[in-house]
């Protein structure tokens, strides 16, 4: 509910070209408690005044010379026709005719003079209070409609979902059912080796549907915040190393090398050591089932720069300005000045960006709803909007709180070093169009192969999930027909192992006793 | 002259099964295809008196595959048995309206497709439970 004081900070707008009047009122309403009060004898400025103000109420003389407050209405009611104006007209004339003809005008009320003081204040309380239910009301409309509309939107992409899971899961369980059928009807007709053959069917089938059923449950557990996450000092070094140890005898059986190539020999990570050796199983399965010939290698580099800002503008001193601070923090930015760009580069280079920073100036002066468009595409992308190259904020420096804002939004601060897997193939490759749509559910890149080629459609949505847990990156660059690098980034334990420590207990990811569990010993 | 079935369907694991209980059900020659193209290419070459086939397939969907067999001037009539695997009723209803003969649900029961196989092949015996039942044991069962 509101309360008065609300009501007294209401901005309200007096027009009358007598002075005396203007004192009046104003002392009135002054005396009555309210504190925004602004006046104009000159009716010829009333439109401006009130575009200007735009007060929550208008008093508003009747009887004034060069513009009668007819006109005022007429002019307000032209240059504003979707606001609600919420005007009491003051005037000395009586009679039906007049009043009639001000409320049909577009006035809420009237108040004749000689004025009566508590009817003045009863009558501007009641419309102010009335006026600011109303908005209040309106706003909340809007705001229920905005959710009703999210809530159908997330109820539709629930019932895709369990459109997509029941296909899949039908189809193993059709070859299951199908061949159970088959033995059983049609056993004395078969030879013994169609019989095996039916039997190992139905046990790979059933493997499939398993599979399937764990990798959806898993997802379902890391969704819903259910999923147990260890917290680990590990050597990703050493499990890259296993890894390829584990892959080559089935990259030599299919003809294709396998190549490590790694300078560092430890590189530390916190993470849970299951999870990230299912990570990184599942990127070199990938790569082995997708590449025919040719082979893969395996890189594994200390990254310092690699955080990613995609700046649109086409002002000088904005992007310069921008630059040299993502520079200080170690990141790069990526400079377009058209903002098609930008959807462009989003949806077709695959590579991760960490920020969108839009000049506003760029943006609007282009008139192309970029952040409407980025927030359909790429909802989880933060974004920040500039003007002049600074961002607006009142008590801090801008530099300072450009600075703040990128260290904030970045998953990590850009300045921490993260360890980079580069697992690069000689494969299929992937079209553009569709490298932002890899890490996406049930989304088969190579439509041609055929079901038992493919996975679950969940392999990669689950890596990143987990990648994303740990403050890392994941995401794919491509040329179709010649092959893709999937690129894994994790945060380094830094000297001290306090940084990334701190920051993941402010996660909230782990208790400071997990984490000297996690690193004793070492 | 022995009927001709075109079967389209990319997983390998179904398109067996199918096969394996058409082959045993009648003696018809058997063209077997994992995607909506090959399938088109084959029922213009094979002419064939049924085509059963996937909805959900690489290259050329099933019902891509229907249009071009319904606006085709000889392959038009030719009774075409989709299964799929999505099961709301507005499936079957979009089915329907692109012009099948008829339609099974994934997983699909064995009796009913042999049913459906030799009713719409017209090589139902007199008595269908006892062409269901007594399954004749042809051993010289081909396909092409």
């Amino acid at each position: 509910m509101l309360q008065e004081t609300d009501i007294k900070q209401c901005p309200i707008l007096i027009v009358d070209d007598e002075p005396a009047n203007v004192a009046l009122l104003t002392r009135i309403l002054q005396r009555a408690g309210y504190t925004k009060i602004s006046s104009t004898t000159a009716p010829t400025q009333a439109t401006k005044l009130y575009g200007e103000l735009q007060p929550d109420l208008l008093l508003l003389d009747l009887n004034m010379p060069k513009m009668d407050g007819f006109a005022v209405m007429q002019a307000l009611q032209s240059q504003f026709p979707d606001k609600d104006h919420n005007i009491i007209v003051v005037t000395a004339l009586d009679g039906r005719s007049v009043r009639r003809e001000a409320l049909e005008a577009g006035a809420k009320d009237f108040i004749t003079k000689p004025i009566d003081r508590t009817e003045l204040i009863v009558r501007i309380r009641n419309h102010l209070q009335t006026h600011a239910l109303y908005s209040h009301l309106e706003q909340q409309n809007t705001e229920l409609a905005k959710a009703n509309e999210s809530l159908e939107v997330l109820n539709q992409s629930m019932s895709d979902l369990v459109s997509i899971v029941s296909h899949e899961l039908r189809t193993p369980l059709t070859a299951i059912k199908s061949f159970a059928e088959i033995l059983r009807e049609d056993h004395d007709n078969l030879k013994k080796d169609e019989r095996n053959h039916f039997l190992s069917i139905i046990d790979n089938e059933s493997d499939r549907l398993s599979r399937l059923i764990s990798d959806l449950l898993d997802l379902q557990k890391i969704e819903s915040g259910k999923m147990h996450w260890a917290t680990e000092k590990i050597d990703l070094a050493q499990v890259t190393r296993d890894t390829v140890e584990f892959f080559s005898p089935s990259y030599a059986n299919k003809g294709l090398s396998l190549e490590l190539d790694m300078s560092l020999d430890e590189a530390m990570v916190i993470t849970d050591p299951d999870k990230l050796r299912q990570v990184i199983t599942n990127l070199f399965s990938n790569a082995l089932k997708f590449t025919d010939q040719g082979g893969v290698t395996v890189q594994l580099t200390q990254n310092d720069q690699w955080a990613k800002i995609l700046l649109l503008s086409n002002n000088e001193t904005a992007i310069k300005h921008t630059v040299e601070t993502a520079q200080s923090l170690n990141a790069q930015v990526i400079t377009l000045s058209e903002p098609n760009q930008v959807i462009e580069h989003l949806n077709q280079t695959g590579e991760q960006v960490d920020l969108l920073i839009i000049d506003n100036q760029t943006s609007y002066s282009t008139g192309a709803g970029v952040i409407e468009q980025v927030w359909d595409q790429l909802p989880a992308l933060p974004v920040i909007t500039i003007n002049d190259g600074q961002p607006a904020a009142a008590g801090t420096p801008p530099k300072d709180h450009l600075i703040s804002q990128i260290t904030e939004l970045v998953c990590l601060p850009p300045t921490h070093t993260m360890y980079e897997l580069s697992i690069s193939d000689t494969g299929h490759g992937i079209p553009r169009e569709q490298l932002s749509k890899v890490f996406e559910r049930f989304h088969q890149v190579d439509t041609s192969q055929t079901r038992e080629q493919r996975g679950t459609g969940l392999g990669l949505t689950i890596c990143q999930q987990i990648v994303h847990h740990y403050h890392g990156k994941v995401w794919v660059e491509s040329e179709y027909g010649k092959g893709s690098t999937f690129h894994l980034l994790l945060p380094a334990v830094q000297e001290g192992k306090k940084r990334l420590g701190e920051i993941l207990i402010e996660k909230g990811l782990v208790t400071q006793q997990q984490l000297t569990d996690a690193l004793k010993d070492q | 002259m022995r009927k001709k079935v075109l079967i389209a369907e990319d997983d390998y694991a179904i398109s067996l099964a199918i096969k394996t209980i058409v082959s045993s059900s009648c003696d018809c020659e058997l063209t077997i295809v994992k995607d909506g193209e090959a399938a088109w290419q084959a029922a213009q070459t094979h002419m064939p008196d049924l085509i059963i086939s996937d909805w959900n397939m690489p290259l050329m969907t099933g019902e891509e595959l229907l249009k071009n067999i319904r606006s085709d001037e000889q392959l038009g009539d030719t009774p075409f048995l989709m299964l799929s695997a999505r099961s709301d009723k507005d499936s079957v209803l979009d089915a329907i309206d692109a012009g099948v003969t008829d339609y099974m649900h994934k997983p699909f029961d064995r009796k009913t497709l042999i049913m459906k196989v030799t009713g719409l092949l017209g090589v139902q015996a007199q008595d269908p439970m006892v062409e269901l039942f007594d399954l004749p044991e042809d051993e010289n069962l081909q396909e092409s």
